[in-house]
């Protein structure tokens, strides 16, 4: 009998060699088919090893080499690939009534992971010789427990069938499938036959046509199969009628270490734990295994399992999804600037998200990457800070002086430094970028001149930026490349999208299907593998990564456009068999081991692997054991609730120094009060929160909005009393239409529109219920509009910006827009506050109005005594009198003594914020204060929320 | 690189003098007790598998020839070590027999021999 079943714990390879036929050191003459390509490393040093020499080695082929090799001998049609065929799907589906999906799925993007999906069910059905009769049959008889429209999917799978395949023929094009049917078929004619021996070694789960080849060629003298024990293999050899002669060896069983960890991450500090010790002690060489049955978690495992192994020390071979890679990142924020530019202007806060990723900040300049850093953060903080621009275009940005002044600026301004540059070279530089990145994708021609932009523009990155020094882009950037390449090359490439952004929709769902294939060579070192790649390779020692259930099996739906029970009834794979594949290898990986490793994780969510409680369940059958627990070691986190509290900031004598000179605003002396460590942050250290680009209109828009609207319509009418006729609603509408045009462009629309209306309403409001009800009352003139004013106090320096300064009358009246409507906030509570009582000057909402009174009299040269301070809130829902929230309410005590009570707080204050004993403490009220605050990361104090 | 980039008429024609060449046109030839293999993949004593562009065996001689393709000059330092280590696999599959080397630069029209 041409056919042994091997115990899984014997070498397939060395079994193999054995067999093989040689003349001297070349053993050409045979054929050695596995069912994938790694085995063929491990056969030819086997036979290398035996021989002590070099050889001739055999040919040894993977079963799609083998096919191709087999076919091309009889038959020369060109084989298609995956592309090809949605491009003839396509047209079929064009030219049709019976449209899957009915009339969705009409253009080509969208029909494209459809049609991905039908070729392979397509195939499914050549290789697994089904016939179009057998579709038509099961399109016409109602199926138990298969709905209608399944039913009609299956009717419009027959027109596809018939026509794709006819299609094919036609061309004189070929698929994988029909290479395999082919062969199947004829094998007997093909050159294999002039091998002196052909040897099947390690196969599983075989097609209908691999059965045929292989029911036919057990029959050929030459031949010889290896197959290796496991679950289901003898129920799937006794199907074909092969009874294979049984190796006579027992195994020891393996020793197994099962581990359980909270999370991914817990496994994979274990098994470094593990691996440290036998890295150091040399014993990681190619018979050891990690196997990684979900790639997701390779990146944990390079990053905190093998922090310390050179590149040699270990070997990756497995299939990382394309889509989850850095590169992927890079090219979908790309996606997302096109898709969401108008015609040629840019949506900013997508140009800078683009901009700003590594790849782009760090392309070189003079051979350095910091400087396009600086002028990337540049422009991010110009348009944050400078512009409420949503859109703009490219050459706007590259001639934009303004722009180019503040660039400059970050940069070295030495002009003998070397590095000096002139603002012309910057501009260059930067519009050479956007040519290289983002110009070429404003226009595409077609899918080919797409792809090859896009290649262009990883060829572009890869050599002119940092991006080759991060961990494995040179791989990633190859997969894509190759990808884009194959798309480039296919029937597809000549096709065209009506919209820009197509492209890049198609481009990311052809994508989703490809994987980068690490296929390292595996003689050396540590082995680090999907399960799929362990096939016919023993390993001594095993370490399995995320054993748990709906990865080891993998339970993921049929990537299928059959329904499941129609899958049944062709007798086609299903769930269950992809079940048994994977118990198949990982019983045979395990049980070919010496020492075996498992790690699961075991949360609420998460459940060790049915192959697992197998495995538990037979020791505690042989052990008479109850409960697996005393197999299991269990990693448990060492966890610290305790919230980090901030610490107080000493001053040094440069503080002190710095402070006894610093002009304090009353928005300083506020935020002293709310928190002295935020004071610190920011006016000492000046570290700034980074100004965002939302893209849209902000809180703070509004506010400046306002503000100007205000200044330039009473900043036109200063130095006269206000009658009536000065409250002018319509100019006031005008004036605002004036500044939002130059700030936001000519076109308003969405929100910018919305927020004029609502600010002209508003400002419109306030001078007819607001003004004219004030003119009516009292003569009021406008003094001053946005005044700036510095004035000592008590040794200290103070300064401020007043809004608005009026003549009520007889009496001075300094004015402070808000636009919020929140008057606790900004009141002070006089009769709780005591200035010898540093606890109760948590009454004072704001210390603003008291230092303007204090600005102003000094500038003027005046008492305050005639001067009234009020705020006015325009948030407030009712616009009239009750939007004044002023600074000494009516009936609230004596302005003259309440007035000497907070020059004494703010000398205090101000004394307290200098005094070099002092240190800058944590606000007392954390509730309050962290939740609004931009220096929580600092203080650690992220988790306080109200 | 673009199809569009290499016509295919001066593929060929480049092809054609290639064979033609007096230094490379004798190892295309028929002789008495000559094998010759193209594509001919060998394992060094480690398992590593390489892949030589054309094995010719004579009686007395082995010959690799490697051909390199492009017009960049004096790339050849670089290719040396390279067949180096096919002379060094092939003495080891043919003891006894003398072995050289030749690397073809088929655009360039020339050859450097080795041993």
């Amino acid at each position: 009998m041409n056919a042994r079943l091997l115990s899984p714990r014997t070498s397939l390879v060395e079994e193999i060699a054995a067999e093989l036929d040689h003349e001297g050191i070349d053993f050409s003459m045979n054929l050695v088919v596995f069912p994938g390509k790694r085995p063929a490393h491990f056969l030819r040093k086997t036979i290398a090893g035996h021989a002590g020499s070099s050889i001739i080695p055999p040919v040894i082929l993977s079963m799609d080499d083998f096919i191709d090799r087999a076919f091309l001998s009889i038959d020369e049609r060109r084989k298609i690939d995956p592309l090809d065929a949605v491009a003839l799907l396509y047209d079929i589906h064009c030219r049709i009534n019976e449209r899957i999906g009915g009339e969705g799925f009409r253009t080509l993007d969208a029909f494209f992971p459809i049609g991905l999906k039908l070729y392979r069910d397509m195939e499914e059905f050549l290789i697994e010789h089904i016939s179009v009769s057998r579709l038509h049959e099961m399109g016409i008889t109602p199926v138990e427990a298969m709905p209608g429209p399944s039913q009609q999917r299956i009717a419009s799978f027959e027109i596809f069938y018939k026509q794709f395949y006819q299609k094919i023929s036609e061309e004189s094009l070929s698929t994988r499938s029909l290479r395999y049917r082919t062969v199947g078929e004829q094998v007997e004619v093909t050159d294999v036959r002039n091998f002196r021996k052909i040897i099947f070694a390690g196969f599983f789960a075989l097609t209908a046509s691999e059965k045929q080849l292989f029911i036919k060629m057990c029959e050929w003298e030459n031949s010889l199969f290896f197959f290796q024990d496991g679950p289901y293999i003898r129920e799937m050899l006794a199907q074909m009628g092969i009874t294979p002669e049984k190796s006579n060896r027992d195994d020891d069983l393996p020793s197994v270490v099962f581990t359980e960890s909270p999370d991914t991450h817990g496994q994979v500090f274990a098994i470094a734990d593990m691996i440290a010790p036998l890295h150091d002690e040399g014993r990681l060489d190619e018979k050891s295994a990690i196997v990684l049955p979900s790639a997701e978690t390779l990146f944990p495992l390079l990053r905190h399992g093998l922090p310390d192994f050179d590149d040699r020390d270990f070997n990756i071979s497995l299939g990382y999804p394309l889509i989850r890679t850095p590169l992927f990142g890079f090219l979908h924020a790309l996606m997302e600037l096109i898709a969401a530019a108008e015609g040629s202007r840019m949506y900013i806060p997508a140009y800078l998200t683009f901009m700003l990723h590594p790849y782009v900040k760090n392309i070189y300049f003079g051979g350095r990457a910091e400087t396009t850093r600086i002028l990337f953060h540049a422009i991010g903080e110009y348009y944050a800070r400078h512009t409420a621009k949503t859109f703009v275009a490219l050459e706007e940005i590259e001639s934009d002086e303004r722009l180019f002044n503040m660039i400059m600026e970050r940069l070295p301004d030495d002009e003998n430094d070397e590095n000096h540059l002139a603002a012309g070279a910057m501009r260059d530089h930067l519009a050479g970028i956007h040519r290289q990145t983002i110009v070429p994708f404003l226009d595409p021609l077609d899918v080919r001149d797409f792809s090859r932009k896009c290649i262009a523009l990883l060829t572009y990155i890869a050599g002119q930026s940092t991006a080759r020094l991060h961990p494995l882009f040179s791989p990633f950037c190859e997969a894509f490349i190759e990808s884009l390449d194959a798309i480039a090359q296919s029937m597809l490439g000549t096709r065209r999208f009506e919209e820009r952004s197509n492209y890049f929709t198609f481009f990311r769902r052809y994508l989703m299907t490809r994987h980068a294939p690490f296929e390292g060579t595996p003689l050396r070192g540590l082995q680090v593998l999907g399960l799929l790649e362990t096939r016919n390779i023993r390993f001594d020692r095993v370490f399995v990564l995320d054993a748990n259930e709906d990865i080891l099996p993998d339970t993921k739906r049929e990537d299928s456009l059959l329904p499941g029970r129609a899958r049944e009834i062709l007798g086609l794979p299903t769930y269950r068999e992809r079940d048994r594949l994977a118990a198949y290898y990982f019983d045979v990986l395990v049980k070919g081991a010496k020492e075996v490793f498992i790690f699961f994780v075991e949360n609420n969510r998460k459940e060790k692997s049915r192959f697992v409680e197998k495995i538990l369940w037979d020791r505690q059958r042989r052990d008479r054991k109850t409960k697996n627990s005393d197999y299991v070691r269990s990693l448990q986190y060492r966890v610290r609730l305790e919230n980090r509290v901030p610490q107080p900031v000493p001053k040094n004598a440069a503080t002190g120094d710095f402070l006894s000179r610093f002009s304090y605003s009353a928005t300083a002396l506020d935020t002293y009060l709310a928190c002295p460590l935020r004071f610190y942050y920011r006016f000492v250290l000046r570290v700034a929160g980074r100004p965002e680009v939302a893209g849209g209109i902000e809180r703070t828009d509004i506010g400046n909005l306002v503000h100007t609207a205000l200044a330039d319509y009473f900043g036109a009418r200063l130095g006269r009393p206000l009658t009536r006729r000065d409250l002018d609603p319509v100019e006031m509408t005008e004036r605002i239409r004036g500044i939002m045009e130059d700030s936001f462009g000519a076109e308003l629309s969405g929100r910018g529109y919305l927020l004029m209306r609502q600010v002209q309403k508003r400002l419109g409001d306030f001078l007819a219920l607001y003004c004219g009800p004030l003119v009516q009352e009292v003569p009021v003139g406008m003094i001053e509009v946005e005044k700036k004013i510095k004035a000592p106090f008590r040794g200290f320096l103070l300064n401020g910006k007043i809004d608005a300064v009026q003549k009520r009358g007889d009496r001075t009246c300094i004015i402070d827009y808000k636009t919020s409507s929140n008057r606790n906030a900004l009141r002070i509570l006089f009769s709780r506050l005591d200035p010898e009582e540093r606890d109760t000057w948590s009454a004072i909402g704001s210390l603003q109005l008291p230092v303007y009174r204090i600005l102003y009299a000094h500038e003027n040269k005046t008492g305050r005594t005639g001067i009234d301070a009020l705020f006015i809130l325009l948030g407030m829902t009712q616009v009239n009198e009750e939007i004044e929230v002023p600074l000494f309410p009516k009936g609230g005590g004596d302005s003259e003594t309440l007035s000497a009570m907070l020059d004494e707080v703010i000398f205090r204050l101000l004394s307290e914020i200098a005094d070099p004993s002092r240190p800058f403490y944590p606000t007392a009220d954390r509730k309050k204060n962290c939740p609004i605050c931009d220096y929580t990361c600092i203080c650690g104090t992220q988790w306080v929320s109200r | 690189l673009k199809t569009e980039d290499c016509p295919l008429d001066d593929v060929c024609k480049t092809l054609a003098a290639f064979l033609q060449y007096r230094e490379i046109a004798p190892y295309f030839r028929q002789q008495p007790g000559r094998m010759a293999w193209n594509e001919q993949e060998l394992v060094d004593e480690g398992g590593r598998l390489f892949r030589v562009d054309r094995l010719v065996a004579d009686p007395e001689e082995i010959t690799v020839i490697d051909y390199k393709t492009g017009s960049e000059e004096g790339a050849e330092e670089q290719h040396l070590p390279q067949m180096r280590n096919y002379l060094r696999i092939v003495r080891g599959l043919y003891p006894g027999r003398r072995v050289s080397g030749i690397l073809a630069y088929v655009d360039l029209l020339k050859v450097r021999r080795t041993s």
